[in-house]
């Protein structure tokens, strides 16, 4: 009875939602995006966007995704892997060839980030695919995703772009408001460290953390 | 309804989506079904964000907001994912306490 009156008043707030649509014919702020993007450094607006334009919305995020991951670790909710199949010749095979292609083209699409679809975002989550991969294959990895290190990595991308931002504040301009001759090779810097760091996070977040120990 | 220029398709499913996430957040009791359907409405904001006005080319702000957007949900969800796993270790039920089926 509570679930249909739930699921009719849905419905109805649905239709009001619909019936309440503004017309749409705001231009958005594309046309501003492309009037500034020749000095934002780079050539893709989303990237010229994400860091640079709006960096500090950027680097908000990135701090979330750090405090989730450190908070998953806190809770050491992580359950065992199965154990390894017995005989996994494909994998065997497969798993290291397919490293440094995927590698590869993470490269890519950071490089990518700077003109065209890409950046650190996207290479981030390859490089996360490719650690899951590592890790459901039972490889053992030399560094776990909870080791020092692997921490680390994960929490040097926010800190590398905080330490942009403060520099430039430092320098007495705004902060995040990079010099015009170091703008791309600072997005690119931050790219790397961002790319990195949302690999180890993601796959991090994915195997939940830690195990109870 | 006249001065509608965007595809109406997309807001109109995305609204869909999101209220179909909604109902079920508040009538599953099981906190995964919660998780699942939190995500579910998440995405419809997103279709209705990601909207490209006048099949020009898309609002490099809106992809960011929502490439943020999408970054920031997956996070969440695994840490809540990683909640719901502690909960259901200390109190051995995948739900909270006040649940309507019982």
């Amino acid at each position: 009875m509570i679930k249909m009156l739930m699921g009719l008043l849905t419905i109805a707030a649905g239709i009001w939602l619909v019936l309440q649509l503004p017309a749409f014919s705001a231009p958005g702020l594309g046309a501003q995006v492309s009037a500034q993007l020749a000095s934002s450094g780079v050539q893709s607006p989303v990237t010229a966007v994400l860091l640079n334009f709006r960096a500090l919305d950027t680097l908000y995020e990135v701090a979330v995704l750090a405090l989730a991951a450190n908070a998953t670790l806190s809770l050491k909710s992580a359950t065992a892997l199965p154990e390894a199949a017995e005989s996994a010749a494909m994998l065997d095979w497969l798993v290291p060839r397919l490293l440094p292609v995927v590698l590869l083209f993470a490269g890519y699409l950071w490089w990518a980030g700077s003109s065209r679809p890409g950046g650190a975002f996207q290479a981030g989550t390859t490089v996360a695919g490719l650690l899951l991969l590592l890790v459901l294959n039972q490889r053992q990895l030399s560094l776990p995703l909870d080791s020092r290190i692997a921490r680390a990595v994960a929490m040097a991308g926010p800190l590398w772009f905080l330490v942009v931002g403060s520099a430039t504040a430092l320098a007495g301009r705004a902060f995040l408001d990079y010099p015009d001759a170091w703008t791309k090779a600072l997005i690119l810097s931050v790219e790397a460290f961002l790319t990195a760091a949302i690999g180890v996070t993601l796959a991090l977040l994915a195997t939940g953390g830690r195990q109870e120990s | 309804m006249t001065g509608v220029e965007v595809p109406l398709i997309y807001v109109v499913t995305g609204i869909f989506i999101f209220m179909r996430g909604l109902y079920a957040l508040f009538a599953r009791p099981h906190l995964l079904h919660k998780l699942v359907a939190g995500n579910l409405a998440a995405s419809g904001v997103f279709l209705v964000i990601a909207w490209s006005p006048q099949g020009g080319p898309p609002d490099p702000v809106a992809q960011a907001l929502v490439l943020t957007g999408i970054v920031v949900s997956v996070a969440i969800t695994a840490y809540a994912a990683a909640l719901l796993v502690r909960l259901e270790q200390t109190s051995g039920k995948p739900y909270l306490e006040h649940d309507p089926d019982k």
